[in-house]
């Protein structure tokens, strides 16, 4: 528990109503977008950099440890508190600071959410590309800690891509500022990436300059259908090769197009293998070269239909399935497993393959989504979580799906983090020698381990 | 467990992605994890396992819940937060009673017609007198604006003749008033009848005008819900088509009554047979009556609309508003950003958590701004009010009126 006395100071320091110690805060602050479970000592909600200074250096010398916390979307327990913890929740640091057009360039505090930029730079005709489907809930400094990829992550890359630079509260108290507000500025050592996808181990983020773009002038939706999934990951490879970059390469299986058939009616053959929905922007000239290219090679990847959507109402309703495709699987099943295995693109069809085979071996039900263009797959294991039993089939399909990953030469995450959920497998994934170059890092920067201990490695 | 026992089921459909965060306005404006539904579903959830107690800072956030439903539309696994949260108020009733005294006076005042009038009465005779002659800092008690709000002395449905006859009569509907246009928003009833008058509708207002029992339905108090209910069924029933032109009184006549019923099989066909023969006010002049040819309007007018989240998510009554503004002439129709999000209004939790009540009308009140509209047009008197103080507060001149009193104007 915490002392009346360390409760009185984070009050003093945040303001009595930025310290929750109630019981139901204690319960609701416990978990995150996993089934896994801790339970905080209280929470602060910082609202600027002086007061997050202030409590880390109060909890440097109380011994006690924080962990970081954005709107707890994220799917791997980063957020998950460890005993004796108190959660630093930034959701009421939430102003955006600058935009400056010009430059290409925002700064944002880290409880912004991501759906708030998108809408803030709309009315400039600006958008910051890196879009988690969790993106009208979740932070930029959950998007940060966790490195977070979406749909338009093939052509324009992840959250580590659009970071210019930031400034970061370290575990000593003190206020560094790491990069700069532009690429060239970034001298010595290539700090900002170190703390993008760090999960808050490291230091903790308070303001963020972010890249942004301006909205491209054309856009082209496309729908191909195919029946089986081999054809639909090899007309992936084969776009790939012709030099074309789609903004998005989202590919959904039969077990999705089903589940999402039940709960929409979005029109798609319920006997299909798979289905892939490509979008390509840029030039409005140059959109109908690409979209006759993709055309030819889905058909010659033996693709039985094959749409352009003409209005927005068409481009919606491609989308239809593809958005509600997580929650029809929910119905299905009241629980399911969110993985991010990610496989070279050329490995793509083994991966497809390789879940066939765990679903097989273990007898559970997996429907896959992926950003087929990354080679970023969600096979989804559907279950209840409250027979035991099938909770530990799910486990150790789960586990095999990471293994066939890291022997195609992918990782175990492609966007959501370590956290607890994933790092038993760091080691498989990187070997020995590159762990203790993390663990050095980490104690490198919070020797006392007090900022989200035991998340990503174990020291 | 309780009566949380009937929803466990739903409970546990939560997979706790986190997306209605997005959606939550006490959320946005509170940053709690307590304040969004996945923090309430989880907490009631909680409850029923015997993990946490219904003390007074899990009832806070359950009745902090505007019930706007939005976070339904976002969530991928197809949990309905607030229709949960409406058990939990329930069991939070049976646990230990509507608290704080002053809601429970305001909810069984509702179900009081001398009651309420009387205390309509006094606020439009004296109590104004006595507030006006405090300094005008007290214009706004809680975010609403008290001073210009209206009060009669004496209800619409004993202003007018029971039977308002037309020369030639191709319909005869009854009007439900609800009590909040029946006491304060008189002017509207009257534009009501106006419409259907002048396009041929005889209409009649019984005397006898119950609350319909959504404010006691939302806070669990399901007993004095269902004998409400019967009320309104038994003064009302006997009609053939029953309109109403308050959102909320729409969607307990149209939708929640039902709900309301089905433990009483018997009972329940009674109340879905009439659920069918009410209507909503835009609903029923829009599929039922030819008025575009009727309105006539010299002076260019900006108008905005604001959906109750009654209309838009509890019904989805949106287009009919909308059709009928665009028929008046000269009339200039602008949507503002997010016009189908909650006002803030939410019943009784402007009241009892009005700061947060009150940040979530300012944001409505600058969407209404920015649309440069003259006027702001909706279906519900309370919204009405709450955005009416919103826009106040900004020092706004933009005008909050209902579609009838749009319409009305529009027909003399």
């Amino acid at each position: 528990m915490l002392s009346h006395s360390a409760i009185d100071k984070l009050k003093s320091i945040c303001g009595e109503k930025d310290v929750i110690t109630s019981k139901i805060g204690m319960y609701a602050y416990g978990y995150d977008g996993t089934m896994l479970w801790g339970v905080p000592e209280g929470i602060v909600m910082p609202e600027s950099t002086q007061e997050v200074v202030d409590v880390v250096n109060l909890c440097r010398e109380q011994g006690i440890t924080i962990v970081p916390r954005g709107a707890g979307t994220n799917e791997s327990g980063g957020s998950v508190p460890v005993d004796g913890c108190i959660i630093m929740n930034f959701s009421r640091m939430k102003k955006i600071l600058e935009v400056d057009i010009e430059n290409y360039v925002a700064i944002v505090e880290p409880g912004v959410v991501n759906w708030d930029i998108q809408e803030m730079l709309a009315k400039y005709g600006y958008y910051y590309p890196p879009d988690p489907a969790s993106w009208k809930a979740s932070t930029m400094g959950g998007n940060l800690g966790e490195c977070s990829g979406g749909p338009k992550c093939f052509k324009y890359g992840v959250t580590r891509d659009f970071i210019y630079g930031l400034e970061v509260v370290l575990p000593s108290g003190k206020v560094i500022w790491v990069g700069g507000k532009d690429f060239s500025s970034e001298p010595m050592y290539d700090m900002t990436r170190i703390f993008v996808g760090s999960e808050g181990t490291l230091g903790f983020i308070t303001k963020i300059a972010i890249r942004i773009q301006p909205v491209p002038a054309a856009k082209k939706t496309m729908l191909a259908i195919y029946n089986t999934p081999e054809d639909g990951s090899q007309s992936v490879a084969d776009i790939v090769a012709a030099g074309i970059i789609p903004t998005t390469l989202e590919m959904m299986d039969n077990l999705i197009i089903n589940t999402t058939e039940d709960f929409v009616h979005a029109g798609n053959p319920r006997d299909a293998g798979a289905l892939l929905i490509l979008e390509v922007d840029g030039h409005p000239g140059d959109m109908d070269e690409q979209v006759k290219t993709i055309g030819e090679i889905v058909k010659k990847a033996n693709a039985r239909e094959f749409k352009v959507a003409t209005s927005a109402d068409e481009v919606d309703k491609i989308w239809l399935a593809r958005r509600v495709a997580f929650g029809s699987v929910a119905r299905v099943r009241p629980n399911y497993g969110v993985n991010d295995i990610t496989v070279p693109r050329s490995k793509f069809p083994q991966a497809i393959a390789g879940i066939e085979k765990v679903k097989k071996e273990f007898g559970v039900t997996i429907g896959t989504v992926a950003h087929a263009g990354d080679g970023n797959l969600h096979p989804l294991i559907l279950f209840d979580q409250r027979d035991k039993e099938e909770v530990e089939t799910v486990h150790a399909a789960e586990k095999e799906l990471c293994k066939m990953a890291i022997a195609l030469e992918g990782t175990v995450s492609g966007e959501h983090g370590i956290g607890l959920l994933k790092k038993p497998l760091m080691i498989q994934e990187y070997g020995p020698a590159t762990m203790d170059v993390f663990k050095k890092i980490k104690r490198a920067f919070d020797p006392q381990s007090q900022f989200n201990p035991g998340k990503l490695l174990d020291l | 467990m309780g009566v949380l026992a009937e929803v466990y089921e739903k409970l546990n459909t939560c997979g706790r992605c986190g997306f209605c965060h997005g959606a939550c306005k006490t959320y946005k404006k509170d940053g709690a994890e307590y304040m969004v539904s996945r923090g309430r579903v989880q907490l009631i959830k909680a409850l029923a396992d015997g993990k946490v107690d219904a003390d007074h800072d899990y009832e806070d956030a359950i009745n902090s819940c505007l019930l706007c439903g939005e976070c339904a539309i976002a969530c991928p696994s197809g949990v309905r937060a607030h229709e949960l949260v409406l058990v939990a108020r329930r069991d939070l009733k049976l646990r230990k009673g509507i608290k704080p005294f002053a809601k429970s006076l305001v909810l069984s005042s509702l179900t009081k017609p001398g009651r309420l009038s009387f205390g309509f009465g006094f606020f439009a005779g004296f109590g104004k007198k006595m507030l006006n002659g405090l300094a005008s800092g007290m214009q706004f008690y809680r975010g609403i604006d008290v001073l210009t709000m209206p009060a009669s002395k004496v209800a619409f449905a004993k202003q007018v003749p029971e039977v308002i006859t037309v020369p030639n009569p191709k319909r005869k509907v009854a009007f439900y008033v609800g009590c909040f246009m029946n006491h304060s928003l008189v002017e509207t009833a009257h534009s009501v009848v106006k419409v259907l008058t002048k396009n041929d509708c005889e209409v009649i207002v019984p005397r006898e005008q119950p609350c319909c029992g959504l404010p006691q339905y939302v806070y669990g108090d399901f007993e004095s819900a269902k004998a409400q209910a019967k009320k309104v069924i038994d003064n009302f029933g006997k009609y053939d088509t029953i309109i109403t032109a308050c959102a909320s009184c729409a969607s307990q006549l149209k939708k929640e009554m039902i709900e309301l019923f089905h433990d009483e099989p018997a009972y329940l066909p009674k109340v879905q047979e009439f659920a069918a023969k009410c209507y909503e006010f835009s609903e029923f002049v829009a599929k039922e009556l030819e008025i575009s040819d009727k309105l006539k309007n010299e002076t260019p007018v900006i108008v905005t609309y604001h959906d109750p989240c009654h209309m838009v998510r509890y019904n989805t009554i949106t287009e009919q508003p909308r059709k009928l503004l665009k028929s008046v002439p000269r009339l200039n129709y602008v949507e503002m950003f997010e016009a189908n999000r909650c006002c803030g209004a939410a019943g009784l939790v402007q009241a009892f958590y009005h700061e947060l009540s009150s940040a979530i009308t300012a944001d409505k009140a600058q969407n209404i701004i920015n649309t440069g509209a003259d006027v702001v047009a909706t279906s519900c008197p309370a919204c009405m009010l709450k955005i009416n103080s919103g826009l106040k507060l900004k020092g706004s001149k933009t005008q909050i009126k209902h579609v009838a009193d749009v319409l009305a104007a529009a027909l003399d």
